[in-house]
C-alpha cells in the first residue's frame, strides 16, 4: 500500500510543468539520438549530462532516463526506413523491419514497433516497481563484503554476458578499475598515482571519459563511412496494422516484453542481447519461422519490445543497489552522484520521492513516446533527411562544450578528447568500452568496500564466505566469471 | 586486428608496470587493515595477467580478420578531423568559444566533409548560435571569450 502511495506522490512530481517539460525533452532528445547512426543513448546522456547541472534532481534523473528508454524507440525509424539500425539492439529490427518496408509495409512495421515498445515500457515499469522494491528490502541487509562483490560481479557479468572476447571484456574492466584508482586515496586521503600532478589529485571525472569514449569516438567512426541512404517514405494513414498482423504480433509483444525484463536486470547482458534473445525465442514460437529474416513483423515486434523492457529491467539494480547493469544506467548513476545523491540500497529509503517519480515519469513517457511514434512517425522519419555530415561536426562540439562546462576546465576538455582517441582505438581493436566505464564507475564502492571488510574481519578474507549473502554472491561471481570460458571450450569441442 | 591487440596488450602491460613502480612508496598493509597500495598492485596483476591473455590469444589465433581502418576518403576525413578536434580545444583556450566553434564546425564541414561553402558557413552559424543558447543563456554559463570581446 505504502508503494501506491509513493507511486501516487511520484506522479505528483512527474505531472507537474517541470517534470512533464524534463519528461518531453528527454524522450525528443532520446527519440532522436537513438535515430542517428553512431550515437546512442548512453552517448546522448553523456552529453546532455552538463545541462543536467543546474537542474532539479528529479527533473534531472526523469529527463536522462527519457533519453535513455526513448533511444529505444528512436532506433526502430532508420532501422525500418533506411535499413541502418540506430544502435545495436535495433539489428534485429532493420533485418526484417526493412524487408517489411521495402514490400510497401513500413507503416506496420512501425506500429508494431511502437506498439510493442509501449507495451513493454509500461509492463516493465510496472515489474521494475515491484523489483526494485524487492530487491532493496534485500540490499538492506547487505554490507561492506556484499557490496565489495556486487561490484565485482557489475564488471565480471558484463564480460561474462557481452557478445565479444571475456579476456578483452575483463581486461577493459581493469583498465576502467586503475584509471579509477587515480587521485586521491578513499580511506586515508593520501595523493596516489599523481605522480606530483595538481590535476590528477582528483582523479578521472567519469563525465568527460564517458564524452570521449561514447560520444566523440562513435561521432569519428561514423564519419568514416557516411552513406546517404535515401529514406523510404511512409504516410500517416498507413501507420497501423490489419487485425492479422497483431494476431500474429501480440504474442511476440509478450514474449519479448518478458524476455527482455529479465535479461535486462542481469548485470552487462543489455539490450541487444535481450533483443536478439526473443528474436531467437520467437522464431521457434512463430508459425512462419520460414519469414524470419525476410520480412517477419513478430520478429520486429519481440526484438523491439525486449529491447524496451531490458532496458527497464536494468533500472532496478541501479536503483535497489546502486550497481548499474549497463552504460546507459552508469551514465544515470553517474548523474545521481552529480546531484549530490548517494546511490545504493537506501537510495529507496532516503529518497522515494525521487525513485518513485522517475517510475512515474516512465509511465507518462511511454505515453509520449507511443504519441511520437505513430500518428508523429513521418514527421521523424523525415529528420532522417537533414545529412549526418551536417549534425556530426554540432555533435563534437557539443560534446567538447559539455566537457568544458562540467568543470569550467580545460583540462576535462583534454581529457574527452583524449578519451575520444581512446574510443576509437578501442573501436578498431574491438575493445569493448562498456566495462571500462562500468568499472570506472563502480571503482570507488568496490575499493572502499573492500577495505571496509578486510578492516571488519581483521585481513580475514573468510569474510567473504561466513556471511550467507556474501557466499551467494561469491558463487555467482564464480559461475560468471567461469561461463564464458567453459563455454568456449564446449563449443571448441562441439558439444 | 593482430597488431592492434598486441599494441593494446603492451600498452595495459606498461599500466600496470607505472602503477606498480607509482605506488611504491605507499604502503599495502597497515597494522591489521589494508594499505593505499593494496587495490592498485591487485588491479596492477590483473591487468598484467588479462594483458598477456590477450597478448596470447592474438599470437595463438591461426586466422586474422584486418583491422577496419578507414581507407580513401574516410581516412582523408580522420586525418582531418582528429587534428581539428585538438585545434578546437586551442582554439577555444585562445580565441574564446563562439570563435573556435564556428572555426571548427565550418572547417570540418567544408574542408573534411566536402560541403559547399555556404552549407558549411551556414552549419557553423547555427551551430554557434545553438550552443551560446544552450550553455551561456539557458544554463548561465560563462564560457571564456576571445580577444575580439565575444
Amino acid at each position: 500500500m505504502e508503494a501506491f502511495d509513493l507511486l501516487a506522490q511520484g506522479f505528483a512530481v512527474a505531472l507537474t510543468p517541470t517534470g512533464l517539460f524534463s519528461i518531453f525533452m528527454g524522450v525528443l532528445i532520446g527519440q532522436i539520438v537513438g535515430a542517428l547512426p553512431g550515437l546512442g543513448p548512453a552517448a546522448g546522456m553523456a552529453l546532455l549530462l552538463p545541462v543536467t547541472f543546474g537542474m532539479d534532481p528529479n527533473a534531472a534523473v526523469m529527463m536522462l532516463a527519457g533519453i535513455l528508454y526513448g533511444g529505444m524507440y528512436g532506433g526502430t525509424i532508420t532501422s525500418v526506413l533506411i535499413n541502418v539500425p540506430g544502435e545495436s539492439s535495433s539489428v534485429m529490427a532493420a533485418i526484417d523491419g526493412h524487408q517489411l518496408a521495402r514490400r510497401g509495409r513500413a507503416g506496420a512495421a512501425l506500429a508494431v514497433a511502437a506498439v510493442g515498445s509501449f507495451f513493454a515500457g509500461v509492463v516493465g515499469t510496472v515489474a521494475l516497481a515491484f523489483a526494485a522494491v524487492g530487491l532493496s528490502a534485500i540490499a538492506l541487509r547487505f554490507n561492506a563484503p556484499e557490496f565489495f562483490l556486487l561490484a565485482v560481479l557489475g564488471i565480471i557479468a558484463t564480460a561474462s554476458l557481452g557478445t565479444g572476447s571475456p579476456t578483452k571484456a575483463l581486461l577493459m574492466g581493469a583498465v576502467g578499475l586503475a584509471i579509477g584508482a587515480v587521485g586521491t586515496d578513499p580511506i586515508s586521503g593520501n595523493a596516489r598515482l599523481t605522480f606530483g600532478n595538481s590535476y590528477l589529485v582528483d582523479g578521472f571525472d567519469f563525465l568527460p571519459v564517458a564524452i570521449g569514449l561514447f560520444g566523440i569516438a562513435e561521432v569519428l567512426v561514423s564519419l568514416e563511412n557516411v552513406h546517404a541512404e535515401k529514406p523510404i517514405t511512409t504516410r500517416l494513414r498507413d501507420m497501423w496494422m490489419t487485425s492479422a498482423e497483431w494476431a500474429q504480433s501480440r504474442m511476440a509483444v509478450l514474449r519479448g516484453s518478458a524476455i527482455g525484463f529479465v535479461v535486462g536486470l542481469m548485470p552487462g547482458a543489455g539490450a541487444t542481447v535481450a533483443a536478439f534473445l526473443a528474436y531467437v525465442v520467437e522464431r521457434r514460437f512463430s508459425r512462419n519461422p520460414e519469414m524470419f529474416g525476410k520480412g517477419a513483423l513478430d520478429g520486429v515486434a519481440a526484438s523491439e519490445s525486449a529491447n524496451n523492457s531490458s532496458v527497464t529491467g536494468a533500472l532496478a539494480p541501479m536503483l535497489a543497489l546502486g550497481i548499474p547493469g549497463s552504460t546507459g544506467t552508469a551514465v544515470l548513476l553517474a548523474a545521481l552522484v552529480l546531484q549530490g545523491i548517494r546511490p545504493g540500497p537506501t537510495l529507496m529509503a532516503d529518497q522515494p520521492i525521487l525513485v518513485w517519480s522517475l517510475i512515474a515519469s516512465m509511465f507518462i513517457g511511454n505515453v509520449v513516446l507511443l504519441v511520437m511514434n505513430l500518428p508523429l512517425a513521418p514527421l521523424f522519419a523525415a529528420l532522417l533527411r537533414v545529412p549526418y555530415v551536417l549534425l556530426a561536426p554540432a555533435i563534437l562540439v557539443f560534446s567538447l562544450v559539455g566537457a568544458y562546462a562540467a568543470t569550467m576546465s580545460f583540462v576535462t576538455m583534454v581529457v574527452a578528447m583524449g578519451f575520444g582517441i581512446v574510443g576509437y582505438l578501442m573501436i578498431k581493436a574491438d575493445l569493448p568500452r562498456a566495462p571500462l566505464v562500468l568499472a570506472l564507475v563502480l571503482a570507488p564502492l568496490l575499493e572502499e568496500s573492500l577495505r571496509q571488510s578486510l578492516l571488519l574481519s581483521l585481513g580475514s578474507p573468510m569474510i567473504f564466505v561466513e556471511r550467507p549473502f556474501a557466499l551467494a554472491l561469491l558463487i555467482t561471481v564464480i559461475v560468471f566469471l567461469a561461463m564464458p570460458f567453459v563455454l568456449r571450450r564446449f563449443s571448441k569441442a562441439g558439444v | 586486428m593482430r597488431n592492434l591487440e598486441l599494441m593494446a596488450a603492451a600498452v595495459v602491460l606498461l599500466m600496470s608496470v607505472v602503477i606498480g613502480f607509482g605506488t611504491a612508496d605507499l604502503p599495502v598493509w597497515s597494522d591489521f587493515s589494508p594499505g593505499d597500495r593494496f587495490v592498485p598492485i591487485i588491479i596492477a596483476v590483473a591487468c598484467a595477467v588479462l594483458a598477456l591473455s590477450l597478448g596470447w590469444e592474438a599470437l595463438a589465433r591461426p586466422t586474422h580478420e584486418p583491422a577496419p581502418w578507414p581507407s580513401g576518403e574516410g581516412a582523408r576525413r580522420m586525418f582531418l578531423l582528429v587534428p581539428a578536434v585538438a585545434g578546437f580545444g586551442l582554439g577555444a583556450a585562445y580565441l574564446g568559444f563562439p570563435i573556435a566553434v564556428f572555426g571548427f564546425v565550418a572547417f570540418a564541414t567544408v574542408v573534411a566533409l566536402r560541403q559547399s561553402w555556404t552549407t558549411g558557413f551556414a552549419t557553423a552559424a547555427v551551430t554557434t548560435i545553438l550552443i551560446h543558447t544552450i550553455f551561456v543563456v539557458s544554463l548561465g554559463i560563462r564560457l571564456p571569450k576571445g580577444p575580439l570581446g565575444f
